[in-house]
């Protein structure tokens, strides 16, 4: 799959704090839009209010669970991407027309599903390699065009499903059964269970 | 027979420099009851006239009315260009004269600033909510004004450094605003939250995004009143059960908290 925003992304030192800023997350995903579909066949129209919303949406959901950062950092940044995604699926914003099939399999499948993760994706792989200096590989699979009809079929039936599938592509254990609880994710359960002492 | 709406007078002799406020906004009511006191008009906008011969007294009334269209359209013209080139000038003052930030002591023309601004910047706010109509009054926000001073003057709603916003105190002018009726937002029923809240909730939430930004040119507070409103109407639930709640003065904090620092331009 396609990540055409990494590179400008990494242009923005303290990208963590940056995307919180609700103008630069419009910009950035209006410019991740633009470079997903260059090709001239595909039109995008994204509705701001859509995308205000889930920009607000998200928000709130950082907020309330950013307390869960000091359990474990790496994991809260794959959450966060993970809930951004979320509330894309929920609120929709994208829409695009196309009247030729792209040569990337995602893109083919879900043209709107493939730009928010590939959004969101890139701005969770920017900000662990500034805060981490990790660079994820993206699984194979991800180019996998029956993995995106699955994933498509199964976020249009819940949304927040969203946050495992970031999770799986960027090599965190993800949970399926609570996904929107931050609190029962495999990570944050394993550094927040009191070891007990015999 | 319901008793006419009065403009009271301010209760005591110190409070006698509202009492402009109190005539400007009796001239604003008129204003609004006259302007709706629209001639016969049929769907097509054209006056209603019926085909018999008309006696004298009729062909007078058809060409005051006449008359009367042609002058209403001019002074809208007018009045459209230059209040609003007024009210912009108001706005120049809207970030500084708020209780959001600790300034000690207060400037002598705080109280003017806040009054005027707050109600340029309401007149703005009722055009972004597709309002323009609204009447809008200036005495109960000195009303509030005086309220407020009072209020703050508790040391206990005090920020510890004069740097910090007291988001606390946004929220409690913002509320104490609604309540001073110095917007007739128009009774619609049941529904929450009603056009005045949302009016007033943006109304706080620019402050506070002024408040944490060092720009307060004039388009910079007209860029976050537009946003402000925007954002406010993509909160319609969260505000609702604001104004609705048990202690929306608490929960509108938390939302302009919430809300304003990612707003703000770096």
């Amino acid at each position: 799959m396609r990540l055409p925003m990494v590179a400008e992304l990494n242009g923005e030192s303290d990208l963590r704090h940056r995307i919180r800023d609700l103008r630069f997350f419009e910009e950035s995903f209006r410019k991740n839009v633009q470079l997903t579909f260059p090709e001239g066949a595909m039109r995008s129209k994204t509705d701001q209010a859509r995308l205000r919303s889930s920009f607000l949406a998200w928000l709130e959901s950082f907020q309330a669970n950013r307390h869960l950062a000091t359990i474990d950092r790496k994991d809260f940044i794959c959450f966060s991407a993970g809930s951004m995604l979320a509330e894309l699926f929920r609120h929709d914003p994208l829409s695009i027309s196309s009247e030729t099939k792209s040569s990337d399999s995602a893109t083919t499948v879900w043209p709107e599903g493939s730009a928010y993760v590939s959004y969101c994706l890139g701005v969770a792989l920017t900000v662990l390699e500034q805060e981490f200096h990790l660079s994820a590989e993206i699984p194979e699979y991800a180019n996998d065009p029956r993995i995106w009809q699955s994933f498509k079929e199964n976020v249009q039936d819940n949304p927040d499903l969203a946050i495992p599938f970031l999770d799986m592509l960027l090599g965190q254990s993800p949970n399926w059964n609570e996904p929107a609880t931050a609190e029962k994710r495999p990570a944050v359960k394993a550094k927040s269970t009191p070891v007990l002492s015999t | 027979m319901p008793k006419q709406q009065r403009f009271s007078l301010p209760p005591t002799i110190d409070d006698l420099s509202a009492a402009p406020l109190v005539v400007k906004d009796a001239l604003r009511g008129i204003r609004l009851k006259l302007r709706n006191l629209a001639p016969n008009i049929d769907e097509t906008g054209l006056f209603v006239q019926n085909h018999l011969p008309l006696s004298p007294l009729a062909i007078a009334t058809t060409l005051f009315n006449e008359t009367r269209k042609i002058t209403l359209l001019g002074e809208d013209i007018a009045r459209d260009v230059l209040l609003r080139h007024r009210d912009e000038a108001r706005l120049t003052a809207f970030a500084g004269s708020g209780f959001g930030r600790n300034v000690s002591p207060l400037p002598e023309h705080q109280r003017h600033d806040y009054v005027s601004s707050r109600y340029a910047a309401l007149k703005i706010l009722a055009g972004q909510f597709k309002a323009d109509e609204l009447l809008i009054l200036e005495q109960p926000i000195d009303m509030a004004y005086l309220t407020l001073l009072g209020r703050f003057s508790d040391v206990s709603l005090a920020s510890s450094s004069k740097n910090t916003i007291n988001f606390d105190k946004i929220a409690i002018s913002t509320i104490e605003l609604e309540k001073s009726g110095a917007v007739n937002s128009p009774n619609s029923g049941t529904q929450a939250p009603r056009l005045g809240q949302l009016i007033f909730a943006a109304l706080g939430l620019a402050e506070t995004i002024l408040a944490l930004s060092t720009n307060h040119s004039v388009e910079s507070t007209l860029a976050a009143l537009n946003l402000a409103a925007d954002v406010i109407v993509l909160r319609k639930p969260s505000i609702a059960a604001i104004f609705d709640g048990l202690d929306p003065e608490a929960q509108l904090s938390a939302e302009y908290r919430l809300l304003a620092p990612p707003l703000t331009e770096a």
